[in-house]
Order: structure tokens, then sequence, then C-alpha cells
């Protein structure tokens, strides 16, 4: 038996696509909803200058929603939108004498000498909800809304057209006619919280296709919509890494790799902890550094520095040279998806192997509060998502100097990690020194003692274990008395 | 946009040339509207077409007083008192006076959704030839 074969079409809206499992249905009948100002209009206006061609022409119904004049005003400011394709690709048809009347036979009727007049691909009415409350102040009975409905539907698949009902509505669990006859209900929302908004877009229902579930993020620029699907886990999760033939990537701190037995395993992922001053930045910019030096590239989120702060000149001419990207961070409320985006999308375009996230603190600071709650789930996707592209990621996180408390990382994120470098500071004859050590290398033999460090302009330079003291992680070493 | 509204302006200009009276160019000047109403009604509403209209008469009557009495809902009823009203003028005048009537209300939807909309939308706007124009206009 031959079944029928359900097209997938590109939406034309980044991340839509993979949010929606492929691809839009073709000749589906679906719903954009969600509370005035979630971006309804502008995600459909982005679909349909994306995916009209004078071959898929778009016919555009504008009912008593945002006044059309406004809408083309307004519309006109996001690059997608191409003058070029109205009137060709694109018509837009205004059904606001139709609808004022409250019949809904005659609108029926207009709608359909339209499409037989121009048999579009695609087809939009904005808004919806204006076409069913006319019905109902027409004293129209709820049974007569819902055959409209379903007489629109049949007509629309019977023409081959994608649909897109455009509308307000209080939530998906609304009594709703539509509801039950769309084969498609995307639902915009903002979320808002203490003073931070963020706009969220979940696929409640997309008949035939494996969309993925869950609320996902999505910012609105002067590019239009971008949806920041979640982070894939690919095939490989590095696991390769820990077979005997684990390759190593070095450093580029003297004498660092001996003490990591041989230097960092090829897809680890490395957390750098240590208080405010310690030499973390400097570590992570000599590792990206190192990797150029062999003809690597790589790729930077910097969450603490200034945009026009120097990153130190080494790192500085690798980024203007373009041997390093650096992922912009400076967007308010951020997503971990979107921040993860960002870096596979600059790994994907550079083919990085080394990746640099300076630091976790900074990051979940650029979060919005609504993600706060979530973030060690969302690191740890993200995470596994770098380790899957098959970079090597090293992450420095800001720590607190504790000397009643040894840890390595604030919210218990230490286990996410293959490695952890920690930096501490130590009093010793009323100077404040600095010391590390090497705290893990999963799967590898590595060092063990407190080592000294200094920082001066060629970076870090690593000295010997402070010879004759004790009790050095509780910042006040005291001479080692031998008997 | 800037093309239309010449070339629009100039097929009033040269009709002119062949001597036509102020009947015949409040015809054309009609036919004009009818055009852009029809362009322009299902992309933004009959409402809104008849709403810019009337502003851009608004703004129009007080340089070019033969317009004064042109309401600002004569949209509505198929232009019939512009009509009378350059009908009224010296052939020279009722150019004059629908010419700067159509660039003002060019003007204002260029201002609202940008000259390139604002040509593309209007690109096929054609006045009726003249001779068409007096046909349909005053049937004999």
């Amino acid at each position: 038996m031959i079944k029928a074969t359900i097209n997938r079409l590109h939406i034309g809206v980044p991340g839509l696509d993979e949010v929606l499992g492929g691809g839009l249905p073709e000749y589906s009948f679906n719903i954009l909803a969600g509370s005035p100002g979630s971006g309804k209009t502008t995600l459909a206006h982005q679909i349909m200058f994306a995916m009209a061609t004078p071959a898929r022409s778009a016919l555009y119904f504008t009912v008593f929603g945002e006044p059309p004049l406004k809408m083309l005003r307004y519309q006109q400011q996001f690059e997608f939108f191409d003058a070029t394709k109205i009137n060709h690709a694109i018509r837009f048809v205004n059904l606001g004498e139709e609808i004022a009347a409250g019949d809904l036979d005659k609108a029926l009727a207009r709608i359909t000498s339209e499409v037989q007049a121009h048999a579009p691909g695609l087809v939009f009415f904005d808004s919806f909800r204006s076409v069913i409350l006319s019905g109902r102040d027409a004293d129209q009975s709820f049974t007569r809304v819902q055959r409209f409905v379903q007489q629109l539907g049949v007509l629309m698949t019977s023409w081959q057209a994608t649909t897109f009902l455009i509308g307000d509505y209080t939530g998906p669990n609304d009594p709703n006619p539509i509801f039950t006859v769309a084969d498609g209900l995307i639902w915009l929302q903002q979320n808002v919280q203490r003073n931070s908004v963020v706009r969220k877009m979940e696929i409640i229902k997309m008949r035939g296709a494996p969309t993925l579930p869950g609320l996902h993020t999505f910012r609105i620029d002067h590019h239009g919509v971008h949806v920041f699907a979640p982070p894939q886990p690919g095939s490989s999760d590095g696991s390769e890494s820990t077979s005997p033939a684990m390759t190593r990537l070095a450093m580029g701190v003297p004498r660092l790799d001996g003490m990591m037995g041989g230097g960092l395993p090829r897809g680890y992922s490395l957390l750098v902890a240590g208080p405010s001053g310690s030499g973390k930045s400097i570590l992570a910019g000599a590792f990206l550094a190192e990797g150029a030096r062999i003809g690597e590239t790589g790729v930077i989120a910097a969450f603490e520095q200034r945009p026009n702060r120097s990153r130190g000149p080494i790192l500085a001419g690798l980024i203007d040279s373009g041997r390093i990207g650096v992922v912009d961070t400076r967007a308010l409320n951020m997503s971990v998806d979107e921040i993860a985006m960002l870096l596979i999308n600059e790994i994907q375009r550079l083919k990085a192997t080394r990746v640099v996230i300076d630091s976790l603190s900074g990051f979940e600071l650029a979060l919005a509060p609504t993600f706060r709650d979530d973030y060690r789930e969302s690191l740890a996707r993200m995470i596994s998502a770098l380790a899957s592209t098959g970079v090597t990621v090293l992450m420095t996180s800001e720590l607190e100097d504790r000397y009643d408390d040894l840890r390595f990382s604030p919210y218990g994120t230490a286990f996410l990690t293959d490695a952890i470098i920690v930096q501490r500071y130590i009093e010793v004859e009323s100077r404040l020194q600095r010391v590390l050590a090497v705290v893990k290398v999963r799967a590898s033999d590595h060092s063990n003692e407190l080592r000294l460090f200094s920082i001066d302009d060629e970076g870090i330079r690593i000295g010997e274990r402070l010879q004759g003291y004790e009790g050095l992680l509780g910042g006040r070493p005291s001479r080692h008395l031998t008997a | 946009m800037d093309d239309q509204g010449k070339r629009i302006r100039n097929a009033l200009i040269q009709l002119l040339d062949t001597d036509a009276d102020a009947a015949l160019i409040a015809a054309t000047a009609v036919s004009i509207w009818r055009d852009v109403e029809q362009k322009l009604s299902p992309v933004i509403g009959r409402r809104a077409v008849v709403a810019l209209y009337g502003r851009s008469l608004y703004l129009t009557r007080v340089a070019y007083t033969c317009l004064s009495p042109v309401p600002e809902n004569d949209g509505e009823n198929d232009f019939a008192v512009l009509r009378t009203a350059l009908t009224t003028q010296s052939s020279a005048q009722a150019v004059v006076a629908q010419n700067a009537l159509f660039e003002a209300f060019l003007q204002l939807l260029s201002r609202l959704i940008g000259k390139s909309l604002t040509g593309r939308l209007l690109e096929s706007v054609l006045p009726s030839s003249s001779s068409d124009a007096a046909a349909q206009e005053t049937p004999s």
C-alpha cells in the first residue's frame, strides 16, 4: 500500500524548522496564536515573505486586526519585508467589508472567490479571531462558527493551500472550534519575571510532525523572529576520548600539561575555578592562543570583559585576524539555548576545536531570571551539545575563597566537567601568593601537587611546590616542623 | 513612486495640449482616483483609501481654493464633488488642482508605508486615455 506523502516545507524562520521537527507539513491548517504583542503578525509575515514565490504565491487576508496601513508601515522595518513580492508573489486582500456585515457565508464566498482566482499555495488570515467574533456578534451559533471553520479548512486543503490563522486567544484550553479543526497550533507568549520579558513559543500540536516538545525561546530583532531550538546532543558524546589512544591538547602554559598527565584530552570540558583576579581568563586566553599557534581555530564567549576592553594583545590579534571567533553576549535576557546556538554556529563557521566560556558566573548573570532556576539542567544540556560537536571546552568559574571549605564551583556544576583546575590565594610571609592544582582529569593520571604560580607579561608561570609548609588550603600555611 | 506621480501628472498636462476642456480633465481625474481606490482597497481597505483621500484634500484645499467645496468623505461617493469642482475651473486650473491633490496623496501614503511600497502598489495606475474617459463619463 502506498501511503500519502506529507511534504515538509522549509518555513524560512531560523530555528523554527527544527522546533517543528523538520519543517511545516504541506497543506496544513495552522493557528498562530498568542496574546497581543507576542509577535504573531511578525511571524506570519516572515513566513510569508520567506516562502512565497510566483509559483507558490501567498494571499494575506486582513480583517479587523491591525489596520493594514499600519501593519505595512511597521512590518517593512524588518529585513525580510520585500516590497518587490507584493502584488506578484504576495497579495493582500482586505475582508473588512464582508466581515463588518457579520455574515460568515458572505465572507466564505469572498474567500473562495479569491482563492479560486489566485490559487495560492499559502493563505493567511489576520486576525482570524475577528472573523469568529463577527459571526458571534451576528448571533450565529457556536455550531455555525464551527461549520464555517470546517468549510474553510476543507476549502484550503482542497485548493492545496497551507493556511495560517492568526489570532489573539487567551489560552490553548479555550473551547474554541478552530483548535479542533486545526492541524497545527503554534502558541506565542511573553514570559514576564521581575523586570525581564522573554518570548517563548510552544508547538502545542502539529499533525504528522515530530515536533520538539516544550517552550522554546525566541527573539525578535530587525531580522525578524529567531527561534532557539534546544541544542541536540549528537551521536558523539566525547566518550571516545576515554580510549587509550586519546589525544591531548597543549594548554599553552608551561608545566601545566605535565600536571595534567600530558595535556587536556581532546573533547573534554575543563573547569578553571578561582577567586577574582587569580588568572582564570589569562589561562583561558593561553589555551586559545596555543590552539591558534598550531593552526586550530577557537571561539570565545566572554561574559565579563567589556567589548572595548583589551583581551591582551595576542588574543586581540587572533580575534582581529579571524582565527578566534567571539560570540556576542551583550543582548539582554538571553536563554541558555540562545547562547548554545550562538556558540555552535560560530564553532561550525570557524570549524573551531577549542571553546572558552569566560565565565560561568557572568553567563548566569546574562540569563534572564526565568532561566536561572533551571540553570544546572540547561548548563548540562549545553555542555553535552558542545561536547557532541567534538570541541574541547574550557570554562572559568568565579569562586570565592573559603578557607574552611574546599569546593570547586558554585551550584555543584563541577561534576558536569571532565577536568578541573583550581586556583587559590594563600598568605605566605605577609605576601599574597597564588597556587593552583589539578583536581581532576577524568580517566587520566594527573598531578596532585599544589604549585605556586605567578603572572607576568609572558602569562602564567608555574613554579614549584611550596616546600616546608602545610595547611595551604586553609589560606594561612604554617611551617612544617620536621622532627 | 516619483516616476508614478510624474507619469500621472504629465498625462493630465498632456491633455491640455489637446485642448481638452475642464469636463474631460475632471473625468480623467476621477478615473485616476477610481483606479487608485481599486488598487489600494484590497491591500489597505476601502476605508483607509477614503481616509487618506480626505486627509489629502484637507492638506491641499488651503492652496487650491477650488477644492474647498469637496468634502473629506467625497471618496465614499465616487468623487462626485471633486468632478463638479474641477469642471467649473479652467482646464489649466483643473489640472493644477488635481495634480496637487494627487501629489499630496502620494506623499502621505509614502510617509506611511514608504516610497518603494507606494510605487509598487500604484505601479499599474494609469489615467484612462482622454477619449476613453470622455466616452465613459459623458455618454452620448
